[in-house]
């Protein structure tokens, strides 16, 4: 197990830090070197006044004494946010154009479709005139069983009739 | 914290969802089980014939009328998916006319509960009629809807009867 850290006090490394950060101030270190210790300073986790000061003449705003190294490279975690950002956008333009479409179709749909055809002997049919005709064939079957039915009922209530004319004498409400 | 594959996909769902809950009640005859028997499905079988108008038609607006389709098939092929699939629809009926001959569905009526379209009341009717029982061969169904009345369609039915040669 790793022992913790005291972070507030500096270690062997980071005296050693502090000491080319003292160069730097003494300007004494190359470019490439500069570069080094900024990268250190940026990631270092100890609090020190001379380390807040080069921080600051090194333009590091943030000037943290509990600065650790996870927060100062959340890399992965920066670009799961762009991703999931991405992907909110995508997400509200497909529901967007998705309820636009939808509301679309649904009124197209219910108004109904602007259709006139026919099948008939495995072929389809758009003449309007001939899809008429089709239909008419197949009423005048409809219309004889529609009449068929009328009279069906009429002679079943001329059955009735007698029946409960019959019933009705039978009932006398006075008695 | 969740992995944003995971919030992707979630969001994803819930946009299909959406949209599936928008988009999905759709066509006129929408929700009818006799959907299934129209839109060109036995129009292969020679001996079936279909029809179907809607929309902005002279024929339908003369006669009050948004959807007209038929289907007429050879009984002894299409007689039990037809009457099956009349009467599931019938059973949600407001107005029935129901007639049994030789213990068979021969005619039914039903006047189905109306639908409002752009605040237009439209009035649904299925006929249908088996007259393999009475000597023929067919069955058919017709499917009217609009904001003509019972009384307009059987006269409708009639007129157009007399129409044909």
């Amino acid at each position: 197990m790793v022992k913790n850290e005291d972070k507030s006090h500096p270690g062997n490394s980071d005296k050693l830090l502090l000491e080319d950060i003292s160069r730097y101030f003494d300007c004494l270190l190359t470019d490439d070197e500069e570069k080094l210790l900024m990268r250190r300073v940026a990631s270092a986790t100890f609090s020190h006044p001379i380390l807040d000061e080069a921080r600051a003449v090194m333009g590091f705003t943030t000037i943290r004494s509990g600065r650790t190294v996870a927060n100062t490279a959340p890399a992965s975690t920066s670009r799961h946010h762009v991703w999931n950002r991405i992907a909110g956008i995508a997400v509200a333009i497909a529901l967007t154009g998705g309820v636009v479409i939808g509301i679309k179709g649904l009124t197209a749909s219910r108004v109904a479709d602007d259709r006139c055809f026919a099948y008939v002997n495995g072929t389809r049919i758009v003449e309007e005139d001939e899809v008429l005709r089709i239909i008419c064939e197949d009423m005048k079957e409809l219309n004889a069983c529609l009449d068929g039915n009328r009279s069906d009922i009429t002679d079943d209530m001329e059955t009735l009739a007698p029946a409960a004319l019959c019933f009705e004498s039978q009932f006398d409400p006075l008695l | 914290m969740k992995p944003y594959n995971t919030i992707i996909m979630n969001r994803l769902l819930i946009t299909l969802f959406l949209w599936l809950a928008v988009s999905l009640p759709g066509y006129a005859q929408s929700g009818l089980e006799i959907n299934r028997i129209f839109n060109g499905r036995y129009a292969d079988d020679p001996k079936v014939s279909e029809t179907m108008i809607s929309g902005k038609n002279k024929f339908l607006q003369s006669h009050r009328l948004t959807v007209f389709a038929s289907f007429k098939g050879p009984a002894a092929v299409y007689r039990q998916e037809a009457e099956h699939l009349v009467l599931s629809d019938g059973a949600k009926a407001i107005g029935k006319n129901v007639r049994y001959l030789e213990g068979k569905l021969y005619f039914a009526l039903f006047n189905l509960k109306p639908v409002n379209v752009n605040g237009k009341k439209l009035n649904r009717y299925i006929y249908y009629l088996n007259n393999a029982v009475g000597g023929g061969g067919n069955v058919l169904i017709l499917y009217l809807e609009g904001t003509l009345s019972e009384q307009d369609a059987a006269d409708l039915i009639q007129s157009l009867a007399k129409k044909a040669k």
